[in-house]
């Protein structure tokens, strides 16, 4: 027989000034089992924990209740102290009298029968728990990072910089990500290649990463510490141990091509690396438009390859991997505005984008640099910029604000005055949100010394005229009506979440918001974890971010990480599902509603028939022990050790045994 | 029909596709068949098929091991799928041949309830299908014939009404547990009404005991019962259970338009979860 120590915590006078602890304690050692109880001021304190071990001595107590706050701030405390007096840490139940009970009622009287009746519950489940094991699993020592910007970049960087091993998964031909394809950056006007492309070749150069760009995360299996991940690395029909980057393919390859990473402002080859920085650098065929693949004519550039790397046969490969942890880094698309049909539903071609803009910016670029009008070619002098396009925007955009948008078309107008000190800027904002460091007074500067003008209003209409774009809006400041005939409108499209995020999002079993980005584990306190221990969020894939922060999340990301790494062995709370295979059925409901993918199906020898029969098994690793399972089982099979069925049914019977209880 | 059904199994055992066919054969009463097992060619004369093969014969298909054929009506077939949907069979090891039902009667010759509003004449899923040459339709059917008609009854009652039937109807049970043992769907090697520790459900004959196992019965088969009503059949003191799961069936199709045993790739809607689930019901 159990023998329950009950501690009734004041909590100063959060519990005590509405509950009569007093009373509590004096009516709990009338339960049964109940050998010792007593009230405190501070459970908590060292002399609180010190006070329940010396009782566990005097009184040869086996099990513990402690009536105090929520399990969620000091279940763990107390569980230490527990074990600390000599007993097995789950033989501790923890009763919730203040966050349930005396912060919520004011009746004095009604608290304390209330209360009373949370501690029964309390002794009556903790005089059936079971003495629970923590069991230990080991880590693969290498992190997983999906995505190959500057998030994934810095990531590995610093995963690298730590002793582990880090892998790169990068869909496109090239690391890099957006960050290549922008010219200078905010509020400092470094070149973006000029910071990016050093860590790019530190990437490349480091033993610890390995990188698979062209290549996409397929599934996703495992847990902490063992995450299985099959990965498909798109035929390049390029062998990259052979191929040196010479360039002769794609200097040969009569095929060209909108290029996507100049904005479709600049041409590429069937055969093609996307910049001149690529890393790796070599090149992929294009095999949609190559003329070899679609009509087997052509096959230049397997004729002029010095090194016979061009191989026409090469097939997807799917290999698989095992990573310890893995980091999300695959960052964001932008918003498309065609259905504005204020901007003109995207039909017009000088009506364009900050990307494209940032392209035609870069002196390596589509245009060398040149401001132009993407319809003639020639130079654009007279450009608006509008702010807030798709964010913002409950009704048809996203509702958020994409928090960059302020800084870099601020750093878009300067630039475009350094290019040509003739040329107009004109703003439409709705408000300039430059909160970072130094970011204001960017701003000002563009404003005050670079002469761009800022105009507070919407827009309401583009249309053309005599060739020109007509920009129509409103100046709410002095309460005008404004006219622009513009060469050039480049739009700050709001940053989304990229269309395939939910279906990653449910290979990892992460959360995601209504926007389709991931959710952190708790946006103050945890926020580059997700529900998921070992996966990791870093970058724009969260939310917007500007360089600093993703970089900045990066490093958070990669610290995370490699603090799981850096054990031997995790530890796994014990209260998890467990399946009696006697009773399993094997239908494998429990394995549909588990949101953590924890279940999985086993063959094993039925112990009467001999024969083979399918059961469901429980990964402890990936098991958060929520109970779904345990309610979608019929035969009741599944139960949940810390919350077995006869611990609930004991505190049920608890409250009704004296009201002519029943089944 | 019945020439075609022996010459379809004949050529099944011979060509060693299965090694054992589940039939109908005649019983030494003219309004009754029952089930058979036959492992050889000159076997299959045993077979027969006629308006009295009202057993859902998919009931032994977890039971018998191997490769093994069956002789299914479209309502054993909605069982066929519910129990593929449910892991506990291997569609590859079983051949059915499925049999187009007009109807089936009842001992006293009474066109079943069920096949009233039946809507699976011809199978859904089958491997050889045996056609009727009479064209279809001898049932009449009547306005009272709709899908839910038989749920008007009880659902017209109030609520007080209605549990005061229910707890007349589960007076009567004397926990034979005749419905559980026939249902193809109440597979579990250990069923929760003999769980002892904790025992959810009171073992004896008692209204409380009889009421928890029948309600606990039909919340286990909701959005999984195809309607084959074997469990009212067979019961011996005539509880209505087809109505009790028939309720459950419209909730759940009405809820999630799903109705069970007709798409095998689908998910039955009570193991499933969107993230975008509106969840108007707990509002």
């Amino acid at each position: 027989m159990a023998r329950i120590g009950v501690f009734v915590c004041h909590c100063g006078t959060n519990i005590s000034a509405t509950v009569d602890v007093k009373k509590v304690a004096e009516i709990a050692k009338g339960f049964p089992g109940v050998k010792f109880a007593t009230d405190y001021r501070y459970m908590c304190s060292e002399p609180g924990q010190d006070l329940i071990q010396k009782m566990v001595k005097e009184h040869n107590l086996t099990r513990i209740v402690v009536a105090a706050c929520s399990p969620s701030l000091h279940e763990k405390t107390f569980r230490t102290c527990t074990q600390n007096a000599g007993l097995n840490p789950y033989f501790f139940e923890m009763a919730n009298i203040r966050e349930q009970c005396s912060w919520v009622h004011d009746d004095r009287e009604e608290a304390t029968l209330k209360a009373i009746d949370i501690v029964k519950l309390a002794t009556a489940k903790v005089g059936k728990n079971n003495p629970l094991q923590t069991t230990f699993i080991p880590v693969e020592k290498k992190v997983l990072i999906i995505g190959g910007g500057i998030s994934g970049i810095q990531a590995a960087i610093d995963v690298a910089f730590n002793g582990f091993k880090a892998v790169i998964v990068e869909r496109e031909p090239s690391i890099g990500g957006r960050m290549a394809m922008f010219d200078k950056t905010f509020p400092t006007l470094d070149c973006a290649a000029c910071i990016l492309t050093p860590k790019m070749v530190e990437v490349n150069q480091s033993d610890l990463i390995k990188l698979y760009t062209y290549s996409e995360v397929e599934e996703v299996s495992g847990y902490v510490g063992n995450f299985k991940v099959k990965i498909r690395r798109k035929a390049r029909l390029v062998d990259e141990n052979k191929c040196n980057g010479c360039g002769t393919c794609w200097q040969r390859c009569p095929v060209r091509l909108p290029s996507e990473f100049d904005m479709n402002l600049g041409k590429r080859k069937a055969i093609y690396v996307p910049f001149p920085q690529a890393v790796p650098n070599v090149p992929v065929i294009d095999q949609k438009h190559c003329l070899y693949i679609n009509k087997k004519k052509c096959g230049i550039c397997k004729k002029v390859c010095p090194f016979e790397a061009i191989d026409y046969e090469q097939e997807d490969e799917v290999i698989e991997e095992q990573f310890g942890a893995i980091i999300v880094a695959t960052g964001f698309t932008m918003f498309d505005h065609s259905i504005y049909g204020e901007y003109g539903y995207g039909k017009y071609k000088n009506v364009t984008t900050g990307l494209h803009f940032e392209r035609m910016l870069n002196s390596s670029g589509p245009t060398g640099g040149k401001i132009v009008r993407p319809s003639d070619g020639k130079e654009a002098k007279k450009v608006v910029f509008i702010q807030c396009v798709g964010s913002r925007d409950e009704a048809r955009g996203m509702p958020y604000c994409s928090r960059l948008c302020c800084m870099y078309t601020a750093k878009q107008a300067l630039l475009l005055k350094e290019h040509n000190p003739e040329a107009e800027a004109y703003v439409f904002y709705i408000d300039i949100r430059a909160a970072g460091k130094n970011y204001e007074e960017f701003v000002e500067r563009v404003q005050d010394e670079y002469g761009a003008t800022y105009l507070r209003g919407r827009v309401s209409k583009i249309f053309q005229r005599n060739g020109r774009l007509m920009v129509r809006g409103c100046d709410t400041l002095s309460g005008t009506q404004i006219e622009i005939d513009a060469d050039l409108v480049v739009l700050a499209t709001a940053l989304i979440a990229r269309p395939d995020a939910i279906k990653l999002a449910q290979m990892l079993h992460i959360p995601y918001d209504q926007n389709r980005l991931f959710t952190e584990a708790h946006p103050k306190l945890a926020p580059v974890e997700t529900v998921t221990t070992g996966v990791f969020l870093t970058g724009a894939c969260q939310s917007p971010k500007d360089i600093p922060d993703t970089v900045a999340t990066a490093s958070a990301a990669s610290v995370k990480a490699c603090g799981l790494l850096s054990h031997e062995k995790l530890p796994i709370d014990p209260q998890i599902a467990r399946v009696d295979v006697e009773i399993c059925s094997g239908c494998l409901a429990c394995k549909e509603v588990c949101p953590f993918g924890a279940i999985e199906k086993e063959e094993i020898v039925d112990r009467v028939t001999q024969q083979k029969r399918w059961v469901a098994k429980v990964a402890p690793s990936l098991c958060n022990g929520c109970g779904a399972c345990n309610t979608a089982c019929r035969p009741g099979a599944i139960d949940l050790d810390g919350f077995t069925e006869e611990q609930i049914f004991g505190q049920i019977e608890s409250l009704t045994a004296d009201k002519g209880n029943e089944r | 029909m019945l020439e075609q059904l022996r010459k379809k199994a004949k050529e099944l055992l011979k060509n060693k596709e299965v090694e054992v066919i589940i039939g109908y054969q005649k019983s030494n009463n003219n309004s009754f068949t029952t089930p058979c097992f036959i492992e050889s060619e000159d076997g299959v004369d045993r077979l027969t098929w006629d308006e009295h093969c009202v057993y859902n014969l998919s009931l032994y298909l977890k039971e018998v091991k191997g490769k093994v054929g069956i002789v299914a009506k479209g309502c054993d077939v909605k069982s066929i799928v519910a129990l593929m949907q449910e892991n506990q069979i291997d569609r590859d090891r079983i051949k059915i041949i499925a049999l187009e039902c007009q109807a089936q009667v009842d001992q006293e010759g009474q066109i079943l309830e069920k096949c009233r509003t039946c809507q699976v004449h011809i199978p859904g899923m089958y491997d050889e299908l045996v056609r009727s040459k009479t064209s279809p339709s001898k049932i009449e059917s009547k306005e009272s014939d709709k899908e839910y008609s038989v749920l008007e009854e009880l659902e017209a009652k109030s609520t007080p009404e209605r549990w005061q039937f229910w707890q007349r109807q589960f007076e009567k049970c004397i926990r034979c547990y005749a419905c559980r043992q026939v249902c193809p769907l109440c597979y579990c090697s250990e069923c929760i009404s003999e769980k002892t520790a904790p025992q959810w459900i009171l073992p004896s004959p008692s209204l409380k005991g009889n009421t928890t196992w029948n309600i606990v019965r039909a919340f286990h088969l909701a959005g999984r019962c195809i309607d084959c009503g074997e469990c009212e059949r067979v019961c011996p003191v005539n509880i209505p259970l087809r109505r009790l799961n028939k309720k459950m069936e419209k909730e759940i199709q009405t809820m999630f338009n799903y109705v069970p045993g007709l798409d095998s790739k689908k998910k039955p809607p009570l193991v499933d979860f969107r993230v975008d689930d509106p969840q108007e019901f707990i509002r």
